[in-house]
Order: structure tokens, then sequence, then C-alpha cells
């Protein structure tokens, strides 16, 4: 995708920030650009270096950034305690409380932001997002067919599943790559909310070609579901309400969302450790699937957002956005439409691994390609 | 029959009770199905546990629900068939029904 001169004539108007900006945004853990800056893998090469965070590279900077925050902490804190048999637990009725209250908190963020931009400036990206999650869900769809060997539908359930976002995932790359590449941009939410539809429409489609016609009916259960209406509805709120009076309620949403955060993510590593057990179930392939997918997937989306003329902090939660795969308005779909599939195959990668594997290693792999497409 | 009247006797009607276990997704539809078979009401009841299929979907919003209904024999039959059309083959769903006397069967469309 190379920028044609409508998309540099967006990014110009919308001031993105440039390659040349990163050292301005870069804090205490992204050091300044080295001359040469070079990507390299595997991420340990460089720790011999007598200033290990000197290179701007897949390096202990990136990792580090994102493995020693509190919200990962608190993820593999969950997962520890869940496979040591803790007593603790958290209760279903917090744990809606507390996605409620992340959801609709990310949207107003991502109001604001709009609300500030101009509304042209939103439609190449959105269109572009589209595309790319239609893109994404029959790649995933054919690997599940051709390498892992899933029947049709299994496959089709799968693959909805990668196509659509992750929207934890999409929050913990916001976290990490305004930390270390700089600002993003505000309507990255509403590519979130994008993202989310066609992913899962093209999987049911895929799974119920031969069979019955409830395409409908489930995709109502995704357009009316809680991710839509708080994320879309807080996205509404923010544009209508606007900065100003958006204010008011800021000690709430924004005050607080790290502290939220962090306890969701204890909850979700118990959920996760819960979806492992089931792994030696799933087979090998679809493990290996789980681990490459969302590389390949993040990759593409990293070289898509910065076609577009995204930031190399935006391109790479971007990237993040495409590599994750749903696990809250997904399997609800799925379920209800392709019931015949198997639930633990996609919850079991979904949540059980590739969330767990961005939010680990993938998340830094996309900063690392972001900030190198960026130099 | 005065019903304030603590002498008066007890008229126990014979009517049926059916328990349903479902997971929680599928909450929506099989109240729908209830509504439209012309039962008068149920009570739901947030539940968990373990089955045959064991796997939840949905576990943020607990894991399954736990339907009670009181009616005629006809329309309790009429629940059964419908649910056991639509949910038995792909989904975690669990029926079973007894016998029950209850005093004011008007409020279960018997009489």
């Amino acid at each position: 995708m190379n920028p044609d001169p409508q998309t540099g004539k967006l990014a110009a108007s919308r001031r993105l920030p440039q390659a040349g900006d990163l050292a301005p945004h870069a804090s205490a853990l992204a050091p300044a650009p080295s001359p040469q800056p070079r990507f390299c893998f595997p991420p340990f090469r460089y720790r011999h270096a007598t200033r290990p965070f000197a290179k701007p590279m897949f390096s202990a900077d990136l990792l580090a950034a994102n493995l020693l925050s509190p919200m990962v902490l608190a993820f593999a804190l969950g997962m520890v305690a869940m496979s040591l048999r803790s007593d603790l637990e958290i209760p279903a009725s917090m744990h809606s409380a507390m996605s409620i209250f992340l959801l609709l908190a990310i949207g107003l963020k991502g109001g604001k932001a709009i609300a500030l931009s101009d509304p042209s400036t939103l439609v190449i990206p959105i269109l572009v997002t589209i595309a790319a999650g239609i893109v994404v869900t029959l790649l995933a769809y054919a690997a599940l067919r051709r390498l892992v060997g899933l029947s049709t539908v299994d496959a089709a359930a799968v693959a909805a599943h990668y196509g659509s976002v992750s929207a934890v995932t999409f929050i913990a790359a916001r976290d990490v790559a305004e930390r270390v590449l700089g600002p993003t941009e505000g309507l990255l939410v509403a590519l979130v909310v994008a993202l989310e539809i066609p992913a899962i429409v093209v999987g049911l489609w895929l799974g119920q070609r031969k069979g019955g016609g409830r395409l409908w009916v489930s995709l109502r259960e995704v357009l009316t579901g809680r991710t839509m209406m708080l994320l879309g509805g807080g996205l509404l709120i923010g544009v209508l309400a606007g900065p100003e009076r958006a204010a008011r309620v800021e000690p709430l949403f924004v005050g607080l969302f790290d502290g939220v955060l962090m306890l969701f993510l204890l909850d979700l590593g118990m959920a996760a450790a819960r979806r492992l057990r089931d792994v030696r179930r799933v087979g090998v392939r679809l493990v290996a699937f789980a681990m490459l997918m969302p590389v390949v997937a993040g990759t593409l989306g990293v070289f898509v957002a910065h076609g577009i003329g995204f930031s190399a902090a935006s391109s790479a939660v971007f990237g993040a956005m495409l590599a994750s795969a749903s696990y809250i308005a997904a399997p609800a779909a799925v379920r209800l439409g392709l019931p015949e599939a198997n639930p633990s195959l996609y919850l079991t990668a979904a949540l059980g691994m590739t969330f767990p594997f961005n939010l680990a290693i993938g998340i830094p792999i996309y900063l690392a390609a972001a900030r190198w497409l960026a130099s | 029959m005065n019903p304030t009247d603590p002498n008066a006797p007890l008229n126990w009607r014979p009517v049926r009770h059916l328990t349903i276990i479902a997971e929680r997704l599928l909450k929506d539809r099989i109240l729908n199905h209830l509504d439209k078979l012309g039962v008068s009401g149920y009570t739901v009841i947030e539940s968990e546990g373990r089955g045959d299929r064991s796997f939840v979907v949905d576990e943020w919003q607990g894991d399954n629900i736990e339907i009670q209904v009181i009616a005629r024999r006809e329309v309790i039959d009429a629940v059964a068939r419908k649910l056991r059309e639509r949910y038995f083959a792909h989904h975690s769903i669990i029926l079973y029904a007894q016998d029950v006397d209850v005093l004011r069967p008007e409020k279960y469309g018997a009489q």
C-alpha cells in the first residue's frame, strides 16, 4: 500500500506524527534512535551490548515496557492463581461491571478525539479497516482448512474470531505504544468498532453457506451486543458532548481507568488459564495457528496502517488490533450462528492462547515493526 | 370460598412443573419461546455447574440459567417439544418435569 496523493494530503491535514517526531515523544524507556536503526530477531540478540537499551529495535526496552506494566503483571498473577488452584474468584457481576466501564471509557475517549478532527478524514481508514478485517478472516479460514485441517464449520467459527478484534488487546497495545512511541490517534477507537463486525459476518457466511440461514439472527446479536452498544455508544456520546462537556466525567472514566483495567486483566488471566486446560484437546496445529496467525495479521496491519499515513504508534496499535482475536462479541455470535462448531476450539485459541501471546510477545513485535517502518 | 378463612379446605390441583437448565446465551430465546407458547409466568435463577459438554461461552454473565415453569401438561409438552427441536442437538440444555399440586390453578392456566 503506497500512499497516494490523497492519503498524503490526509496525513498532512491530520498532522500525524512523522518519523522525525518520534524523539520528542519518546520516554525514558525509548532512547533516541541510533543513526542506523535496524530491525532484528530474535529479541535478545543484542543483550550483550554495553548499553542494552541503546538501540531502537526489537529488544529489551520494548519487552520491558510491555511486560513490566502493572496490567500485564496482573494478568500473569491471574494465570498463576488459577494454576495454583487458589480460591481467588472475581464475581461474574463485577466482571460485567468492569467490562461495561472499560468499553464505555474507551468509546468516550475516542469520541472526544474524533470531535476535534475532521470527519472526512475518517472515511479512508474505516474502509481500509473493514477490508483488512475481511482479508484476515479469509486468510485465517484458508489456513485453518488447509494447514490445521479443521472442518468447514469449525474453520469458519475460528476464523470469525481471528478477523474480529479484542478490545482489551487494543487497550494494552495503545497503553504501551503511547509510552514508547508517542500519542495515538483517537480515530483508532472508531476503527475497533468497524473491525468488530465484518469478520463475524464473513465467518458466519463461510460456515452457513451450505446449511441454514441464521446469518441475520446472529448478526443482530453482534449489532445489539454489549460491545457494540458501549463502544459505539460511548463514541457517539464523546462526539456529541465534545471535550469540554465530557471533561465532567473524566475523574471516573479517565482517572480510574488504569486501575480498573488492572483488575479486569487479573480476572482475564484466570479466564485464560481456565481455557488453557483444554489445550491438549485442540491439537498442536491449532496451537501453532494461535501463535503464528497474530504475527502474520499484525505485521500486515502495521504495514497497511503505515501505508495510509498513520504514525508509528498508531500503526503498532492497528497491527495489534488485526492480530487480536475477539473473545466477547464473536463467541456469542458464533455460538448462536454456528452452534455445530466446537466452542472449545475457538475459546481456547482466542482467549487461552492468542490473547496471552499478544499481551506478552505480539505487542512488542508490532511496536518494533512500526518503529522500523517509521525510521 | 373465602381465602382468609383459616379453616377453609385446601383445594390442591395437579399441574406440571418443568425445570430448564441451559447455557446463559439461550436465556432470551427460551423466554421468548415460553411467552409464545402461552406460559403465564416463570422464575429465572442464575446458576453454575458442569455437564458433559462442560464449556461456557459467555462466562462473564454467569454460567447457566435455570428456568422454573409451572403450567398445564399440554403447555409443558409444547415447550419441551420446541426446546428439543431447537437446542438439543448443539446446545447445553437440560429439561426435567414433575407433577406438582398447586392451590390456585387459574394462575397457571389450569382449572
